[in-house]
């Protein structure tokens, strides 16, 4: 597939603070492309750069194969997005809304194409009331309809799940799969949760105090090859040799009760009942992929140092 | 850009807040109306009260519905500006407040053409503002005063002057003072749209506006003669009010009044080309802001 976005060494001040520092990555036509960061890592600087609400301190952005710089209209034309917050006019309803922005994008969609696209955020019959009456999720949705209406070739979600209850997340993460396989969609999805990536991307890009930390597809960047094993157990000498004697490295040793090395996911059942046999008493045991791990280090440094 | 401006005043229409203003000009006029349907001759015997002596005049008469008119006008055409502040003011830091500025900066529009439908979508709620005024305020004042010649009360100088303005002769000067107020209020309207640039909520830039507004207003009101000729004449303020020129009636070398004359023709030319000027230039410093601004919001 030829990528849709290229972002080539972009960066960016604010006064002293660096936001962004030569950040580049590529996405692909039909990805769901991740993008990953704990709070203030850069993600929301990186997609305002992108949607050319911020202007960057230096590097390239193309999308389409367009200069952002001087194409900014032709890629905004194919291009919906929501940024942080889904806000919109309060005092105006959901179809009132979308029949705005639909014509801020260009285009006049007859009622039928505005009511079939309320009807797929699940807003049908709500259309005439205000957004002030919405809740947070159906805010959410009517974004997702404003993003989609004009029919665009990549849609931009930036923290999509913030501030919803596990319903609205579930709901919004399955209109994202939707509008990605049944619509062909490229989408670029930003995140501070990991799982939520890994639910819906195929592939992602880590940044971390507005560095890229790592790029790739999410199956070989979570590699089950690759996950981390946690085990307490009271008889940590005993496990300690147990394991060595597998031909396992002993990654680190936590107060004299945890044990932590590399594992694959699969291999994990056959070494519980190996312990077992020997009589050694498991505690826990907890496996995450060493890239979650990773992250988790990032975003709590005490914890998973 | 015609379809953008259709949408910002769908959206100003659908704002409760909107109304305000209209409500207020009613409120105002029905207040001066009634206040001189019911007392009116007390106003006229204050205002005449250095010049009963040397003529004649049927107070009853005077005050017609052209007179109320100019009176209300006078009164009104301080407090409108922050009636147009209020809207012009919150054109983008309005949109910012409610985070819609960012969706819309999503989508494939310049910031310059923002700007521009912001500033036709004020302009218009200036012209609305102002046809309502002349419709309750003139329209009818006429209705329920009814038509005479008119009375014009002026300080000129160190004298005070009554000119008198036959009834024929009255109702394109309305038309043009209402014009020029039109361009005056714009003014207003850009300096509250500029402001709006800088902010992320309504009530920054409507008071910064107001506050210009009102210290332009009492620096132009000092009769202190560096004053008059080194910073009057910079202020948009001292312009404000130069529709009344379109009342001061031409007068021949014998100093009979000309019919379908003005006094100084040249001098609101010179007024209505400064406040084009300012226009212009604030407008303008709005796009370019704008257009290098950060949207953080």
């Amino acid at each position: 597939m030829p990528a849709i976005v290229e972002v080539q060494h972009l960066s960016k001040k604010f006064g002293t603070f660096t936001a962004l520092d030569d950040i580049s990555f590529s996405v692909n036509e039909g990805d769901v492309y991740g993008f990953l960061g704990q709070n203030g890592a850069g993600k929301s600087t990186t997609i305002r750069c992108m949607m050319s609400l911020i202007k960057p301190g230096s590097g390239s952005i193309r999308i389409f194969g367009l200069d952002l710089a001087t194409s900014r209209k032709k890629i905004l034309s194919q291009t919906g997005a929501i940024i942080e917050r889904p806000d919109m006019y309060k005092y105006l309803s959901a179809f009132e809304n979308l029949s705005i922005f639909a014509r801020m994008s260009g285009i006049k969609p007859s009622r039928e194409k505005l009511l079939q696209m309320l009807t797929f955020v699940g807003l049908r019959n709500r259309e005439s009331d205000k957004v002030k009456t919405y809740s947070q999720g159906m805010k959410q949705r009517l974004g997702i309809a404003i993003s989609l209406i004009h029919d665009p070739r990549l849609v931009i979600f930036d923290e999509p799940a913030n501030g919803l209850d596990p319903q609205g997340i579930s709901d919004i993460r399955h209109l994202i799969l939707r509008m990605s396989r049944e619509q062909g969609k490229t989408v670029i999805l930003s995140s501070h949760l990991l799982s939520e990536i890994e639910m819906m991307a195929n592939r992602m890009i880590i940044i971390d105090k507005g560095k890229k930390i790592v790029e790739g597809e999410v199956a070989k960047l979570l590699d089950p090859a690759r996950s981390l094993v946690k085990l307490q157990t009271p008889e940590t000498e005993r496990a300690h040799s147990f394991i060595t004697g597998k031909g396992i490295r002993i990654s680190e040793s936590i107060n004299g009760e945890y044990l932590q090395f590399e594992l694959n996911r699969n291999d994990i059942p056959a070494l519980v009942g190996g312990l077992c046999q020997e009589g050694i008493p498991i505690r826990d045991i907890h496996a995450m992929h060493s890239l979650e791990h990773y992250f988790l280090s990032l975003t709590n440094p005490a914890a998973h140092g | 850009m015609v379809e953008l401006l259709r949408i910002e005043l769908f959206k100003i229409w659908k704002r409760p807040r909107t109304y305000i203003a209209f409500a207020a000009i009613t409120a105002i006029v029905l207040i001066f109306q009634f206040a001189f349907k019911a007392d009116g001759i007390s106003y006229m015997n204050l205002l005449l009260q250095n010049v009963q002596d040397s003529f004649e005049l049927n107070k009853i008469k005077a005050i017609n519905g052209y007179f109320m008119c100019y009176i209300i006008l006078n009164t009104l055409l301080i407090q409108v500006p922050i009636l147009v502040a209020l809207i012009a003011g919150d054109a983008i830091s309005g949109e910012a407040n409610m985070g819609t500025l960012r969706l819309m900066l999503t989508k494939p529009v310049s910031r310059t053409e923002i700007i521009l439908v912001k500033f036709l979508a004020s302009f218009i709620f200036t012209l609305l503002l102002l046809l309502w005024m002349a419709v309750t305020a003139l329209y009818l004042s006429l209705l329920i005063f009814g038509v005479d010649d008119m009375l014009i009360f002026r300080v000129k100088g160190d004298e005070s002057q009554i000119m008198q303005i036959t009834k024929d002769d009255i109702m394109w000067r309305y038309y043009a003072a209402f014009g020029y107020a039109a361009i005056a209020l714009t003014v207003i309207a850009a300096l509250s749209l500029f402001f709006s640039v800088f902010a992320e909520n309504s009530i920054g830039p409507i008071v910064a506006a107001v506050c210009i507004v009102i210290v332009c207003t009492v620096i132009s009101n000092i009769d202190v003669p560096v004053i008059e000729q080194h910073v009057k004449p910079y202020l948009f303020t001292s312009y404000l009010v130069g529709w009344k020129g379109f009342f001061y009636i031409g007068t021949d070398p014998s100093n009979i009044p000309i019919k379908g004359s003005i006094e100084n023709w040249a001098s609101i030319r010179n007024s209505l080309l400064i406040l084009l000027a300012h226009i212009v230039i604030l407008v303008g410093a709005s796009a370019w802001f704008f257009n290098r601004k950060d949207i953080l919001s």
